[in-house]
């Protein structure tokens, strides 16, 4: 690891809880570290699971994935659906040995810019410590 | 087997179904498909124990979904895809006959042992069926028994690293020829995810990458689906052990949501609702 | 020269030893589960010697599944295009005359109209050491489309098993002989032959078909309800093409991010429902055995036409891969039958 390596987090967010939450993070100035690249979704249920394997394979060292609180569903039962494909995506992981603390699911509204702020600070530390996925990167053999 | 070639005979003769998709020998401890339109050929058919081919998997294949009536000869663990295609409105029950045959076990792939799978069968009475042939046989396990699978146990007791390592070395030597998809009953969609290419979600080069995605992409598509016939395993020409990861999902789908696939076409599929209460304490 | 042979334990040794020169990539047999593959080895690669036919054929060393065929980099400067990584010499061990007459037939593709250089260079550098057939069974017929247990086409080194643990080795190419000469320290076993070896001669393998009737049915049959019933188990997967020896399609993929790209050779396969989708979206082979009708066709007919030769060299690999019971020897012994009867 070089010292100057700072991860690269792909964090999907729903755009009416999460999005707006980070925008009042933003708005509030409460400082949080850049390792985050946000995507916005329509919504949490709209994250397909291919979307953390396409950031593995893009670079990424962790994925965070944030909606909106269970009941605050702009489409009132969107982030249902995604809890589940997010439960067996975990278990799916896990069995194949990448690590859980990887991809990191939370719930975040509109009004809780600190919490997210709190919480991408708390992922960046934890993922400096489990250092870079060279792991999943290097899958991406150009010869047999 | 005189009953079923009966059968098979009676509905071709009456055309009642254009198709039956049966079992011959293929030689000695083998068995392989035959698919009749003709009522002479029905005295090829036989059923064994090595009777392994799911032969549901022929029911989605686009020629045969467009004749009029199927019949399929089908074991317990093979009627549970039909419900799966029935709940997901892949079939319509009208325009398949189901030739259901009561059957203890089958034999592995190899010829030498039991089958793994049949040690925790529930369904050695087919559920779903318009015939049913053979005799009533006990049930060894109830429906209520919550399944655990010594290998998912054994595989789990290993660190990350050796699971990563287990599944880099195995998923290399995966060729994509896609088998697994093809074999698959419940692999229906008319265009896989694997065969778009805009946008590319899949590295269709058989590079350790590529081969990740599509083994993950190919399980979580199953995950809640898949009724554990194993077919996917079995036809691997690289012998890579797919059931595990299968088969672990079907235990969190149990854990999680307490479903098992292809018991009740009726059923709501797990992965497309929810209760309030599903666990999120991983969520943070 | 004396005879020289080869004993197990010396031929893993050599084997090992080549593997430790990152110079050169070696292949050999290796056993997983009940089958053996023949697979690129490294330093803890278990090889086993006692097999009958490795499931995938040795296609794999001179064809990689998938293969850089072209590298570049964007800057402020514009293009640049990269280095390939070069051919590296190869040394295959452990195919079967079957696989290695292969060979010139996939020589005379690649070297047709357009000069497949990935593939010509390999072949110029390969060493391939081919172990003569000492088993069969039921899918095996070399002899009907021209080769035999002992066959020597495509080889450099043919070794024939003398006893249970060891082979004698025999020079076929120069190259062969060279490596005969330089790795002369391996094959110098002192082996008693044994009674009983070699298990089978090539009337064991009676001809089964004519493959000449079999090109004018095909031609002449394109239509026939027959094709129907070949193809009708066919699920449309890609493993009887990717083990077999000659199937040799393949498609180029490119994989591109902003800085940099690169464009890749895959295996592909006539027997998948997206090999000839066009971009209209139709689909000239939409039936399965409709693309399994191509898969014979152009192995015993329009390769005929093109290069004289049928493409199949009677491993048998197809058959004994697919799960859904096509079996390439039925359907061609039914075929030679048809033509017989019909006369056509």
């Amino acid at each position: 690891m070089s010292e100057n390596w700072e991860p690269k987090i792909v964090t999907f967010v729903c755009n009416w809880c999460t999005y707006a939450g980070a925008d009042l993070a933003g708005t509030s100035r409460f400082k949080y570290s850049p390792n985050i690249r946000i995507i916005k979704t329509p919504c949490s249920g709209r994250i397909d699971p291919m979307f953390i394997v396409a950031a593995f394979e893009k670079g990424a060292d962790a994925v965070l994935i944030s909606g909106c609180h269970p009941g605050d569903c702009h489409y009132n039962e969107g982030n249902y659906n995604a809890r589940r494909k997010f439960i067996m995506m975990r278990r799916l992981l896990s069995e194949l040995g990448i690590d859980n603390e990887r991809v990191i699911f939370a719930w975040c509204s509109a009004s809780e810019g600190i919490k997210f702020a709190r919480l991408v600070n708390e992922v960046s530390e934890k993922i400096k410590e489990l250092g870079p996925f060279d792991e999943y990167h290097n899958l991406d053999q150009e010869e047999r | 087997m005189k009953e079923l070639i009966a059968k098979a005979k009676e509905l071709l003769m009456n055309k009642e179904v254009d198709l039956l998709i049966g079992y011959q020998s293929a030689g000695e401890k083998k068995a392989k498909p035959l698919l009749i339109k003709n009522p002479d050929d029905a005295d090829k058919l036989v059923f064994n124990e090595y009777c392994l081919s799911n032969l549901v998997t022929y029911l989605n294949r686009p020629d045969i979904k467009a004749l009029s009536k199927v019949a399929v000869v089908a074991k317990g663990c093979d009627i549970r895809a039909i419900v799966v295609l029935l709940s997901e409105n892949q079939l319509v029950r009208e325009k398949i006959f189901i030739i259901g045959m009561t059957c203890d076990h089958v034999m592995s792939p190899d010829g030498t042992e039991e089958n793994i799978k049949c040690s925790y069968c529930k369904v050695r009475n087919p559920h779903l069926a318009d015939v049913v042939i053979g005799a009533p046989i006990d049930e060894r396990i109830s429906k209520e028994t919550v399944v655990r699978h010594e290998d998912i146990e054994e595989f789990n007791k290993k660190t990350k690293e050796e699971k990563w390592n287990f599944w880099k070395e195995e998923l290399s030597q995966c060729i994509r020829c896609y088998a697994c998809r093809q074999v698959c009953p419940l692999c229906y969609c008319e265009r896989c995810i694997v065969d778009f290419n805009n946008p590319q979600w899949i590295d269709t080069r058989s590079n350790p990458r590529g081969n990740f995605a599509w083994n993950i992409v190919r399980a979580l598509h199953l995950s809640g689906r898949c009724i554990d016939c194993g077919e996917c395993e079995r036809v691997c020409p690289a012998n890579i052990p797919l059931m595990l990861l299968n088969r672990s999902l079907q235990e969190e789908a149990k854990d999680k949501f307490d479903w098992e696939a292809g018991f009740d076409p009726e059923a709501q599929p797990p992965l497309t609702t929810f209760r309030k209460e599903d666990d999120e304490e991983f969520i943070r | 020269m004396a005879e020289q042979y080869i004993d197990y334990d010396k031929a893993k040794e050599m084997l090992g030893n080549l593997t430790k020169n990152s110079e050169i990539e070696v292949f050999g047999p290796v056993k997983k589960g009940n089958d053996t593959f023949i697979s690129k080895l490294n330093q803890n690669s278990e090889l086993s010697f006692d097999y009958f036919i490795t499931v995938n054929s040795i296609k794999e060393a001179l064809l990689p599944r998938f293969e850089p065929i072209l590298k570049y980099r964007i800057n402020h400067n514009g293009v640049t295009l990269e280095d390939l990584p070069p051919v590296k010499p190869l040394v295959v061990f452990g195919g079967r005359p079957c696989d290695a007459s292969s060979l010139p037939l996939m020589k005379k593709l690649f070297n047709w109209d357009f000069k497949d250089e990935f593939y010509l260079e390999r072949l110029k550098k390969v060493i391939i050491i081919t172990i003569a057939c000492d088993e069969m069974d039921e899918n095996c017929f070399c002899t009907s489309v021209g080769g035999s247990p002992r066959n020597e086409t495509g080889s450099d080194v043919l070794l024939e098993r003398v006893c249970s643990t060891g082979w004698k080795a025999k020079a076929i190419s120069e190259k062969g002989k060279n490596f005969l000469k330089e790795n002369s320290n391996f094959f110098n076993a002192k082996l008693t032959p044994e009674k009983g070896y070699p298990k089978i001669a090539e009337k064991d393998i009676p001809v089964v078909f004519d493959s000449k009737k079999i090109k004018t049915w095909i031609e002449n049959n394109f239509e026939s309800p027959l094709w129907e019933e070949f193809g009708a188990n066919c699920l449309s997967c890609a493993a009887c093409t990717f083990v077999c020896p000659t199937c040799h399609c393949f498609d180029i993929t490119d994989d591109a991010s902003m800085w940099k790209g690169v464009r890749t050779k895959n295996w592909d396969a006539c027997t998948l429902p997206y090999f000839t989708k066009h971009a209209s979206g139709h689909n000239p082979r939409s039936q399965s055995y409709q693309r399994y009708r191509q898969r014979i066709s152009h192995k015993y007919s329009y390769y005929i036409d093109l290069f004289g030769q049928v493409s199949c060299t009677g491993c048998g690999r197809c058959s004994r891969v697919c799960e859904a019971g096509v079996n390439i020897l039925d359907i061609l012994k039914r075929i030679d039958k048809e033509a017989t009867k019909g006369g056509k």
